[in-house]
């Protein structure tokens, strides 16, 4: 017995490595589909990368990404192309983004940041400053996966990607539900649930702005009140925000006394998780639409919770990488980059058993083993199908719609 | 009798130190853990597991906040003794004005002057590296070893050190037999304040040390924004394990001392 | 021990003279008190003489060597301070022992003189105590035995008996004197109490804001101060203005005669003193120097009693018998013996 599964275990670690040796020769005969600055070919970036460390820094508070991470980039990045990454856990990401604008200030030319995982918010003030390496993102061989047509995926929050982010993962909001509390259907759209709040006083909460989650959940009542997203999309207009927002605030005002307490506090995000967790309200909100299922079984939530999207729609967006003006290793940078729009990964991140995340890459662009086995994924129950997710996404205004959204919601709810 | 109500008083205090970790541990060892249950319903040691894979790198930056905090108390006490003790003990001109800016670096937030100090680190080299970061934490220790350590000196005073000298003791011998010994209890407290200070410092490090040096805040702090509260504790625990030591060593040092407490007259 | 000689010793700080252009002589084996209000200068001296404090200018002998440049530690002259008596982390033994362990002296040997030393200072057997466990006129005397064993040069003592109650005082008071007659070590100690230092001294230095006033037997304080201010810090306030014109001293209220061997001042303006305790009360019919006072207050102190008397517009102060009465008003007569009046410059 003992042999034969030796003779196994050998055998597998001899198919692995020869089919490792393959992925690498493959990677190497991949070409550049556009200039990136300071290489001529792929072949050059790979050569330059070789045996190097990328600095990635990543907000670190998931153990679960971290692991998975390290696993499925970190370790196969080292096996391919000897990178060696080096996750640098970081709280808030706009720590880094002044990071490198001190470097900027001070001049310094060589930082130690290679990537970062950034949202919208951040990328603009680095695109503005002019503190990002690039243009890269659509001349990696990978690139050719991306559809660069999508308007989630040109635009980050508004802002143009024009070859500085590349994309990793999608995201896209969903309401977390109990249904021990709420029942099987949930309050699908925003008069059902003002409706719901007004006959189960207490369970219902948003959290407070300036959490991006908060933020996400008041951006849908002014896609709701204008009856589209449309009107928010272009520049922003004074006179087109003061057209629908009043009505955004009469629904959030009237809402208010039928809150968790009251309404006369709003929890942050992640003590509305616990809240959830703990039973005192019915709902929560999440972009990662796997997300309620990754805490049923990490036994966070309860195995009652489920996930829903509102009948029109829900805002859909992308995680992004980015690499600074002064990274020591843009080289090294790109490959990782690359890897993480390859099949092989893609495969990992849609993977509900593994990181249960959405792709930004449509299926269809990879081999057909890829999408035979993205239909053979079990699903959790908790989680939407991707059609479904897909049949109601909406696209992100740009950040200056958001910032006065905010601001609105401050002065006009939390204040009021 | 008075040995029995020293027993007591021992067991209170090791209870009131040990209660607010006490919840961590169980939530460190819990899989789920929901309201109203008292304890966990599911147990779990896989916080455990993950604090110990490379990719927590929960040990890396034990080991690197281990080293800095070593290396920036032992230069706290080198820069911070003699500043004290000439703070203490002597009348100079400015001295009020070096009082004043030794307070600076506790009033101002960390984050104006680290933002400051970082492009001067740049322009000097210094960040990104061990020595950089060990610069950065002495920026609000050294306060606290000098304001510490000048209490001492001032309530220690000159007297025995002189005794010493006309006795016929050199210098040398001043020190070892009569300084050091005099002012150590002080000494160890105003050392463990500096080392958990730059055992606790997260945003001096991030600029400074820029990712390549990795201590434990930048591990623990995400997880406090995280919603995975069993690993938070699992990492906070191993976080708090030295502050626990430091406060169980330094109470029992201020029980044998009272001396010492005249150290926080100045605080 | 040695002899001590300071040389025009002087101590500035910045524009303070904490000490000027002081000149003393101590034998081989006195014992001085360096005696004034605080801030005198005195224990400014005493650290000079140490070494702890380098004086700005001026010079300082032992045995008639300069020792101007020898460390603290090399010159053998031994403080012991009023306050931080003991070293608080040793014991009684180490406490002592510690002058001969800088030596390099052997453990055993230490130990012995450590034995005998607590013998001399009347503790026996204290050498395993803690220096906290004892009382202060216990540490008093523990300090004393830690600076006597090393057998200082000059032995230099800083108010040494400031911190103890009345009874300890005159306890201590008899055991240096004692110790140091046995031993004759030459030592200095410094005291703002005039009374400790007649009692203790063979000569006592007096200093007034960093000058020598007078460096003098104890009784010269009283029958010879050199002026107005050394005898008011010795309870002497009796003066009266007068010119002396040989053997008489013409006052307003009338002649006076003197003995001219006693006194020291020239011809022409002078003060006429007599010590409260040497006023004659009780003339006898014929006795000269009899002069006209008026009572102001009589105070009962028990052994005797004051009598606050004006004289020719002087405030003075007399003693007479503790059954003595006068009535406040009265005019009284008092003799001033010629023997008894001395004589201060004006001013």
């Amino acid at each position: 017995m003992f042999g034969v599964k030796r003779t196994f275990f050998i055998l597998l670690v001899i198919m692995m490595t020869v089919l490792g040796a393959v992925a690498a020769q493959d990677a190497s005969e991949d070409e550049l589909l556009g200039a990136v600055p300071g290489y001529e070919t792929w072949a050059d970036v790979l050569a330059a990368a070789q045996g190097t460390t990328v600095n990635w820094h990543m907000w670190g508070g998931s153990d679960k990404i971290n692991t998975d991470v390290d696993r499925d980039i970190g370790a196969r990045v080292l096996e391919l192309y000897g990178i060696t990454l080096n996750r640098v856990p970081v709280v808030d990401t706009a720590d880094v983004v002044n990071k490198i604008l001190d470097e900027s200030a001070a001049g310094d030319t060589t930082g130690t940041v290679d990537l970062i995982w950034i949202n919208g918010e951040n990328f603009r003030t680095l695109a503005q400053a002019e503190l990002l390496y690039g243009p890269w993102s659509e001349s990696i061989p990978n690139a050719q996966f991306v559809n660069w047509e999508d308007p989630a995926l040109a635009y980050d929050f508004g802002f143009p990607v024009n070859g500085y982010e590349s994309p990793w993962g999608h995201a896209q909001f969903v309401i977390e539900y109990n249904t021990a509390l709420v029942g099987e259907e949930p309050p699908r759209t925003f008069e059902a649930l003002a409706e719901w709040a007004a006959a189960n006083p207490g369970l219902f909460t948003y959290p407070a702005i300036p959490d991006f989650v908060g933020s996400v959940f008041v951006r849908h009542l002014f896609y709701w009140a204008a009856g589209g997203p449309e009107p928010f999309l272009g520049d922003f207009d004074q006179a087109v925000f003061d057209q629908y927002a009043p009505m955004v605030w009469e629904y959030l005002n009237a809402l208010e006394p039928n809150l968790w307490r009251a309404g006369e506090t709003y929890p942050e995000a992640s003590v509305l998780t616990d809240l959830l967790a703990n039973q005192e309200v019915a709902f929560n909100m999440d972009y990662n639409p796997g997300r309620a299922a990754s805490n049923i079984l990490e036994g966070i939530y309860p195995e009652t919770v489920r996930t829903f999207v509102f009948d029109t729609g829900t805002i859909s967006n992308n995680n992004f990488v980015t690499i600074p003006f002064n990274a020591p290793n843009a080289a090294g940078a790109m490959v990782v980059a690359n890897f993480m729009l390859s099949e092989e990964y893609q495969l990992n991140l849609t993977d509900p058993t593994n990181w249960g995340w959405l792709s930004p890459i449509s299926p269809a662009v990879y081999s057909q083993e890829f999408q035979d086995a993205v239909a053979a994924f079990e699903r959790h129950p908790a989680t939407l199908a991707s059609e479904e997710l897909a049949a109601h996404t909406l696209p992100e205004p740009p950040s200056t719609w958001v910032t006065a959204m905010e601001q609105g919601w401050i002065e006009n709810v939390l204040q009021k | 009798m008075k040995k029995a109500l020293r027993w007591v008083i021992l067991i209170g205090i090791v209870i009131v130190s040990i209660a607010p970790i006490l919840p961590q541990f169980i939530w460190s060892f819990s899989h789920r853990w929901l309201f109203p249950a008292l304890l966990p319903t599911t147990w779990s040691t896989e916080p455990w597991e993950y604090v110990m894979t490379p990719s927590s790198r929960v040990g890396e930056g034990f080991a690197n906040s281990l080293a800095i905090a070593v290396v920036v108390s032992i230069f706290s006490i080198l820069v911070g003794l003699p500043a004290a003790r000439a703070l203490a003990l002597h009348d100079f001109r400015g001295k009020s004005a070096v009082e004043w800016l030794l307070m600076v670096p506790i009033i101002v937030p960390g984050i104006v002057a680290t933002m400051g100090i970082h492009q001067v680190f740049i322009r000097l080299n210094l960040t990104d590296t061990f020595i950089g970061v060990c610069l950065v934490h002495l920026i609000p220790c050294i306060p606290y070893m000098v304001l510490v350590m000048s209490s001492v000196f001032a309530n220690y005073g000159t007297d025995l050190e002189d005794t010493a000298r006309t006795l016929g003791a050199g210098p040398l011998n001043v020190l070892r037999y009569v300084t050091l010994p005099g002012i150590l209890p002080g000494l160890l407290v105003a050392t463990m304040f500096t080392f958990l200070i730059s055992w606790g410092q997260y945003i001096t490090t991030v600029l400074i040390g820029g990712g390549v040096i990795i201590t434990l805040p930048m591990v623990l702090f995400p997880f406090i924004s995280g919603t995975n509260y069993a690993t938070a504790a699992a990492v906070s625990l191993i976080f708090v394990a030295p502050a626990v030591l430091v406060l169980f060593f330094t109470s029992r040092q201020l029980g044998r001392e009272s001396s010492v407490m005249g150290g926080f007259g100045r605080l | 021990m040695s002899s001590v000689v300071l040389r025009d010793l002087t101590r500035r700080f910045g524009s303070v003279t904490a000490v000027d252009r002081l000149n003393l002589e101590i034998e081989s084996g006195e014992l001085v008190a360096f005696l004034g209000p605080s801030g005198c200068g005195k224990t400014t001296t005493l650290r000079m003489i140490t070494g702890l404090l380098l004086p700005t200018s001026g010079d300082i002998l032992f045995d008639n060597k300069s020792i101007i440049t020898v460390p603290t530690e090399k010159r053998g002259a031994v403080m012991v301070f009023q306050k931080h008596l003991l070293f608080p982390t040793m014991s009684v033994g180490q406490n002592v022992g510690f002058g001969l362990k800088m030596q390099g002296i052997a453990k055993q040997e230490i130990e012995r003189r450590v034995d005998e030393m607590l013998e001399l200072v009347k503790l026996p057997g204290f050498a395993k105590r803690r220096a906290h466990e004892l009382s202060g006129g216990q540490q008093q005397r523990v300090a004393l035995a830690r600076a006597l064993v090393v057998r200082p040069t000059v032995l230099l003592l800083d108010e040494p008996l400031a911190n103890l109650d009345a009874n300890l005082r005159l306890e201590m008071r008899e055991l240096i004197r004692s110790i140091q007659r046995e031993l004759g070590i030459t030592t200095v100690f410094v005291t703002h109490d005039q009374e400790e230092a007649v009692m203790l001294a063979d000569r006592i230095a007096l200093m007034f804001d960093g000058v020598l006033q007078q460096y003098d037997v104890p009784h010269s304080f009283y029958q010879r101060p050199k002026t107005v201010r050394v005898a008011h810090f010795f309870r002497n306030d009796n003066l009266l203005a007068g010119v002396r014109r040989g053997e008489v001293i013409e006052t307003a209220v009338g002649q006076l005669r003197i003995d001219p061997t006693h006194v020291t001042q020239p011809d022409g303006k002078v003060l006429v003193s007599v010590r409260p305790e040497d006023v004659q009360l009780t003339p006898k019919l014929g006795d000269s120097n009899c002069i006209e006072a008026k009572v102001l207050l009589q105070v009962y102190m028990g052994t005797h009693t004051q009598i606050q008397l004006d004289v020719a517009g002087h405030t003075w102060l007399v003693h007479g018998p503790a059954e003595w009465h006068v009535n406040v008003g009265e005019m009284i007569t008092l003799q001033l013996p010629q023997a008894r009046i001395w004589l201060l410059p004006t001013a």
